[in-house]
């Protein structure tokens, strides 16, 4: 077996002698650096789902929300204060949407008896015509409020979809999110604001 | 001009007029860009406002359809592809796919060329440091010779 | 019982991985040789706990278990039986429950191929360094990737996303994928193992450059069997989008085809020995960046599984791979280092060292284009994409130059070579690289881009085909195998792949027609009747599809399949012929039979030499494996050079 050492047989040159300089160190620090910096920069990254973003209406009350759904029903966000509600900005059209469907129909099941959350959709650019056909096929049977003008989008500061808020029973914003959610994540974000911790620090 | 010299040389210089001539007269926009190629190519460089992480092109999005509409406008006006990118990029900053070519986003232009020139640059001098050493070692040192000049002057002797 | 089983299999996998490094700990500390041996014993059960679990889940998707979460996710009813097999690895946990059954594999074919040398240190190392690996991704199966959680409330599952259900080549390609990227943990091991023994100068690296190719040929076809898929099944006729999740593929490729060629100069001079280990390490690591960036959704992606959970652990494991590797390299490099030196740039040599600059510049652009909006947003906040575009402009003159490096280098000779020397080899590679030119312009082709492709792809595949000419002449169908011929037929099947993306890029077509039944048009040189639309009801998908004959062939039949779970896919339909497919696509179904129907046209040339050429890197990986002939060690290999008189001549 060779030895540990590295092999040096080579005698070396009666010329300027050839110090092996330590090179490695030096070049290996300011690369590691690097990568250090880079793995912070990939841990700070927000998530595809799921994903906090900040909003000027955190903490603030929510804006009115209230017209009528598509089953023709009159609805009032100010009506729903004592339980949490997750506000759901939504439309056929949007891929994001469709991806977040089963789990959206995953958690108003979870809550249905407990009723200690409620899911309701607005309707963002589309028809209530297009909606219904849409939950033909997809199921969901929470209410879904048609915002003819737009104005609840402008309201909420809605420009993309998806998105969802989270409103506590006080009737405060407590989150926003502007990716596809999960029914896990949704679960997790609401516990979070339960016992006060921030979820966006996670 | 000896003619060994121009026999090795003539076919290269006979390929390189031959491709010259060839990469000049088909520059040019390849293929038929139609109207409609330019319009998907637009699109596909532009990320929908209404909807996230899909393109004009893909996307069903009432904003990516109007989009495509004024694209298709522009097209068929004669507007350039740059200044209709330019002209989405104000009405919703942001959503191109193309970095921009200022500012921070034209880091990620400069940056690889940059590092691949340095880089190019190191191995450059490398090579010249190489080919200094062993043009410096080469033939034997003073201390060689006169090892091998002892060694002579006793081969003669009894082993 | 299927939950049970599985969790006990990956159990049993991972307290064997820690038994394995804490037995090897313990033998390398004291030297016993013994205890080396123990600890690769425990290989066995690795495998055997895996196998376990997989065939748990196998089982639970078959008899469409609900209990289990995953089975929920994945799996339903009315999933078709070999696509519900492949849906184990459609999702997250089972795909790392792939990675952990192919990983173990791996690990068990090591200590087999070095159980004779089980007692020597640098292998224990290695061994240990694929122990703790294996040990990771079994606790990922036990914590946040946990394929055998119970669902909460039992429901019927709604099966797999469509996309994964309609094309066989979903069932190869992720296996053949992971068969590359796991591959690479057998060199990374031993490269670390390497740096710390400091025994760099030996014969593991030839031992372990035939898993190295191995693991690069299956990265290789993975990654083109992926573009396949794309390209058959997503719809919008193309085969690579610079998709962050493919850029990430992409890269330890990149970075370990640089390695397959200066792995030669070490063999050859014995230099470059720490580049080649900071190589290796990279690959690997790239490895794990893939799977952190495909399964943490940190970039918007199409592919991204979406789970955000997984991240921090992946993130860290990729930390750690890097902190690792810098500080060993810090510590051993110097004694490493070789002190040989390189005589000439126009050389083998010179030739792969540009070449790694090419593919570590390539690989730089790629990784920074990826990860750019992502650095911009964390520093910044501004929302920046970086997309196809970008891509293109950069990698197009990369791709170029590699072109033209890989048609002087294989003439090259070690050492040094003359202006006279590559003249005269070089003379008919370029007499046909101009003739490729002459021929695709006169086909009409036009643009400096495709057509300096053309030309390049010509003169790099005539001296690809000079050198396999020259050695089948000198040892009959030997000539074939061998690193060096099976190299040059993988270069061939590069040249042929450079070739039909720039013609399929450049040249492409598309149109939209609207067609009554029985109505023909003439689009692009093709005649394109439509027939009639067919409409199938299966269990779980309604399909319509649109009768289209091609040039009075063949029936294609692109479609739209709406599925029970709410889901309208469109599935192109591609007629493929030699010189170029037409590619279509059904955007609109009539409401009546006797309505028009809309359907998009792409014409999409050379796209088959794609594929071929992707077999032809395959055939020439298998190649290239084969033992190649024995050289005599006084067969010339440099270029015959002037011997100076001076050194010689000074007596009798």
């Amino acid at each position: 077996m060779a030895e540990t050492a590295a092999p040096a047989p080579a005698p070396t040159p009666s010329g300027p002698a050839r110090r092996r300089r330590r090179l490695a160190p030096f070049v290996a620090l300011p690369v590691g650096l690097v990568l250090v910096g880079f793995v912070v920069v990939l841990a700070r990254g927000k998530p595809a789902v799921d994903r906090i973003i900040a909003s000027p209406l955190l903490g603030k009350p929510a804006p009115a929300l209230q017209g009528t759904t598509i089953d023709g029903a009159p609805f009032s966000l100010a009506n729903q204060k004592g339980t949490w509600v997750v506000v759901n900005f939504f439309a056929p059209w949007c891929t994001g949407c469709r991806q977040e469907q089963p789990d959206l129909v995953t958690f108003s099941q979870r809550h249905q008896t407990a009723r200690d959350a409620e899911l309701v959709g607005v309707i963002f650019n589309d028809t209530a015509a297009n909606v219904r056909s849409f939950r033909q096929s997809e199921g969901g049977g929470w209410p879904m409020v048609i915002d003819p003008s737009g104005a609840t989008a402008v309201d909420f500061g809605v420009s993309a979809l998806p998105e969802t808020f989270v409103i506590d029973p006080n009737g405060y914003v407590q989150a926003r999110f502007s990716s596809p959610v999960t029914a896990d994540g949704l679960d997790r974000v609401i516990d979070d604001l339960r016992n006060g911790v921030d979820p966006s620090k996670r | 001009m000896t003619r060994s010299f121009l026999r090795a040389w003539l076919p290269w210089a006979t390929m390189a007029v031959i491709v010259v001539t060839v990469l000049v007269l088909g520059a040019g926009r390849g293929g038929t860009r139609s109207n409609k190629d330019r319009i998907d190519a637009i699109a596909a460089s532009v990320r929908c406002p209404e909807c996230r992480s899909e393109t004009v092109r893909d996307s069903s999005a009432p904003a990516a359809l109007n989009l495509r509409d004024f694209i298709a406008t522009e097209v068929g006006k004669g507007t350039s592809d740059a200044d209709v990118r330019a002209a989405i990029e104000s009405r919703f900053p942001g959503t191109s796919l193309v970095p921009p070519s200022t500012g921070v986003g034209a880091l990620v232009w400069i940056v690889p060329i940059v590092a691949t020139v340095v880089a190019g640059g190191a191995l450059v001098f490398a090579f010249r440091r190489w080919s200094r050493q062993a043009a410096s070692t080469a033939g034997p040192s003073e201390d060689d010779r006169a090892l091998v000049a002892a060694a002579l002057e006793h081969a003669g002797d009894e082993p | 019982m299927n939950a049970a089983l599985g969790i006990a299999g990956i159990s049993l996998g991972l307290g064997a991985c820690i038994l394995a490094v804490a037995t090897f700990a313990l033998g390398l500390r004291r030297r016993d040789p013994r205890l080396l041996a123990l600890g690769a014993r425990y290989g066995l059960a690795v495998l055997v706990g895996i196998v376990l679990s997989f065939a748990a889940m196998e089982r639970a998707l078959i008899t469409r278990d609900f209990r289990l979460s995953y089975v929920q996710k994945v799996g339903s009813r009315d999933t078709p039986a070999l696509y519900n097999f492949a849906a184990l690895w459609s999702s997250l946990e089972g795909s790392i429950l792939l990675w952990s059954l192919v990983l173990s594999v791996y690990l068990v074919a090591l200590i087999r191929r070095f159980r004779s040398r089980l007692g020597d240190p640098l292998v224990a190392w290695a061994l240990l360094v694929m122990f703790t690996i294996s040990a990771f991704f079994f606790a990922l199966m036990l914590g946040p990737a946990n394929p055998f959680r119970l669902a909460s409330v039992i429901q019927e599952g709604t099966g797999p996303n469509p996309l994964l259900q309609n094309h066989i080549l979903m069932v190869f390609h992720p296996p053949i994928l992971y068969a590359g990227l796991v591959g690479f943990s057998v060199p990374f091991s031993f490269a670390i193992a390497a740096l710390v023994t400091g025994r760099v100068g030996e014969g593991w690296l030839v031992e372990t450059r035939r898993w190295t190719l191995f693991a690069w040929g299956f990265l290789t076809v993975g990654i083109v069997l992926g573009a396949w898929w794309s390209y058959e099944v997503l719809g919008w006729g193309g085969y690579w989008g610079w998709d962050p999740v493919e850029n990430a593929v992409l890269l330890p490729w990149l970075t370990g085809t640089a390695y397959i060629h200066s792995v030669l100069v070490q063999e050859r001079r014995g230099m470059l020995r720490v580049w080649n280990l900071s190589l290796l390490c990279a690959t690997f690591s790239l490895t794990i960046l893939e799977t952190f960036l495909t399964r943490s959704g940190v970039l918007d992606s199409v592919h991204a599984f979406s789970e955000s959970s997984i991240g921090p652990w992946l993130l860290s494991f990729f930390g750690l791979s890097i902190a690792v590797t810098i500080a060993l390299i810090a510590w051993r490099g110097d004694r490493l280092r070789s002190p040989g030196t390189i005589d000439s740039p126009i050389s083998r040599e010179g030739a792969f060292l540009v070449n790694n600059l090419l593919f570590a510049a390539f690989a730089f652009v790629v990784l920074l284009g990826t990860v750019f909006p992502l650095v911009v947003e964390v520093l910044r906040g501004d929302k920046l994409s970086v997309g196809a575009p970008f891509f293109d402009t950069m990698t197009v003159p990369l791709g170029l130059a590699l072109l033209t490096l890989m048609a002087i280098a294989p003439v090259l000779p070690w050492r040094k070579a003359s202006g006279e020397l590559l003249r005269k080899r070089l003379l008919w590679p370029a007499w046909i690289g101009v003739g490729s030119l002459v021929v695709a312009a006169l086909a009409g082709a036009r643009g400096v881009a495709p057509l300096l492709a053309f030309g390049l792809g010509g003169f790099a595949g005539g001296a690809a085909v000079r050198q396999v000419v020259l050695a089948t002449r000198r040892q009959g169908w030997r000539g074939l195998v061998g690193r060096a011929n099976g190299g040059m037929v993988v270069h061939l099947g590069v040249v042929v792949v450079a070739v039909a993306i720039a013609a399929s890029q450049s040249y492409s077509r598309q149109a939209e027609l609207n067609l009554a039944p029985n109505q023909s048009a003439s689009l692009f040189g093709h005649t394109l009747t439509y027939l009639g639309l067919d409409k199938v009801q299966e269990k779980a998908r309604y399909t319509e599809s649109a009768l289209v004959r091609v040039d009075g062939g063949g029936v294609f039949k692109p479609a739209l399949q709406r599925y029970k779970r709410g889901d309208i896919i469109g599935t192109p339909s591609v007629s493929t012929g030699l010189l170029g497919d037409v590619y279509l696509s059904l955007e609109q179904v009539p409401d009546t039979d006797q309505g028009q129907v809309r359907l998009k046209v792409i014409d999409e040339p050379m796209a088959l030499w794609l594929w071929i050429g992707g077999g032809l890197m395959a055939v020439g990986t298998v190649l290239a494996a084969f033992p190649g002939r024995r050289r005599r060690p006084i067969d010339p290999v440099s270029a015959p050079a002037e011997i100076e008189r001076e050194l010689v001549g000074t007596h009798g």
